[in-house]
C-alpha cells in the first residue's frame, strides 16, 4: 500500500536531532584532546622521574616514535 | 612527541564538511513526498549509522589483525575503533528516536533494526567495560580481541535485518531510490562523519597508547613496591 499525504512542519525534531549529534560529535572531540593532552603530560612527568634510566627507554622517547616503526615491527 | 598533522587535518576536514553538508541538507536538499522538511534528519542520522557500521567493522579487522601478529599497536586501533563505535552508537540511537516520533507515532518501538543496534550498543561497550577490569596487557588484547569478533555476529543482523524480516525500519535507499537533491548532502555528510570517526580512532589509538607505555613504566616500581 503506497502511504498518503505528507507530514508538515516537524522543525523541532530536524533541529533536535542535529544538536544530539552535533553536539555528541564536538564533545567526543574536546574529551579526546583533552584526555590525549594528559596522557602526554603524564609521561613527560614520569620520563622526568626517571630520567636517570636513559632517555632512549624513557615512556616520552617511546610515544615520541613514529608510528611506522611500531606498526613494521621493527622496534619489537 | 610529533604533531598529530595528518590526523587533527582529518578532524579539521571532517568538521568543515559536516557544516556544509548539514546547511545543504537544512537548506537546500527537497524535502521527501511523505515525510516532508523531517526527512532531513536522514543527512545526520544515516551517515552516523554508515560510520558506526564501518567503525564496528575495522574493530573487527583489527581484532583479528591482534589476535594473529600479538602485536599492541593492533590493540590499540581496537580500542580505538571499539570507543568510537560506541560513541556513533549513542548518537545514532537518538536521532533515530527523534525521527520515529514524527514518522511512526512512537519513540521506539521493538524492530528487528533498531533493537539488535541497541544490542550491539550494549555488547561494545561491555567489551570496553571489560578492557578496565584487566590489568595484564596481553591477556587484556586476547579477551577484546576474541569479544570484538564475538560481537561482530550483531552487525550483519543491523544491516540486513530490514530485508530479512518484515520491519517498520525502512530498507536501504541508494542513489536510485532518491531524489537527485538529496544526494550531495548526504555524499558530504557520510565523507564528513567518516573522517571525524577516523579521527576520533587515530586519536584514541594514541591516548592507548600513551597509557600502555605507562602501564610499562610503572611495572617495576609496582614490582619493587609488591617485593618490599
Amino acid at each position: 500500500m503506497v502511504p498518503e499525504g505528507v507530514i508538515v512542519g516537524g522543525w523541532s525534531f530536524v533541529i533536535a536531532a542535529y544538536a544530539v549529534v552535533c553536539t555528541g560529535l564536538v564533545l567526543y572531540a574536546i574529551h579526546l584532546i583533552t584526555r590525549l593532552r594528559s596522557v602526554r603530560r603524564q609521561i613527560v612527568r614520569e620520563s622526568g622521574d626517571s630520567g636517570a634510566g636513559g632517555e632512549g627507554s624513557s615512556p616520552a622517547r617511546r610515544f615520541e616514535a613514529p608510528a611506522t616503526d611500531t606498526v613494521g615491527g621493527t622496534r619489537r | 612527541m610529533k604533531p598529530l598533522t595528518w590526523q587533527h587535518g582529518l578532524g579539521i576536514l571532517g568538521f568543515g564538511l559536516l557544516v556544509t553538508g548539514s546547511v545543504m541538507g537544512l537548506t537546500m536538499a527537497p524535502p521527501e513526498r511523505h515525510m516532508g522538511d523531517v526527512s532531513r534528519i536522514a543527512y545526520i542520522h544515516v551517515p552516523t549509522a554508515w560510520s558506526m557500521l564501518l567503525a564496528s567493522t575495522f574493530a573487527f579487522g583489527w581484532a583479528l589483525t591482534s589476535l594473529w601478529t600479538g602485536k599492541e599497536r593492533y590493540d590499540d586501533l581496537l580500542a580505538g575503533s571499539l570507543e568510537a563505535t560506541v560513541i556513533l552508537s549513542v548518537l545514532m540511537l537518538p536521532s533515530g528516536m527523534i525521527w520515529a516520533k514524527p514518522t511512526w507515532g512512537v519513540w521506539w518501538d521493538w524492530d528487528v533494526r533498531l533493537t539488535s543496534s541497541l544490542v550491539g550498543l550494549l555488547l561494545f561497550a561491555g567489551i570496553l567495560a571489560l578492557r578496565t577490569f584487566v590489568d595484564e596487557p596481553k591477556r587484556r588484547a586476547t579477551w577484546t580481541a576474541v569479544a570484538t569478533i564475538v560481537a561482530y555476529v550483531d552487525i550483519p543482523l543491523i544491516y540486513f535485518g530490514v530485508r530479512w524480516w518484515r520491519s517498520i525500519h525502512q530498507v536501504q535507499s541508494s542513489p536510485e531510490t532518491v531524489s537527485g537533491g538529496m544526494i550531495l548532502p548526504w555524499r558530504i555528510n557520510a565523507f564528513a562523519v567518516l573522517f571525524i570517526t577516523l579521527w576520533f580512532i587515530a586519536m584514541r589509538s594514541r591516548i592507548e597508547a600513551g597509557r600502555r607505555q605507562l602501564e610499562q613504566a610503572g611495572e617495576p616500581e609496582r614490582i619493587a613496591e609488591a617485593v618490599a
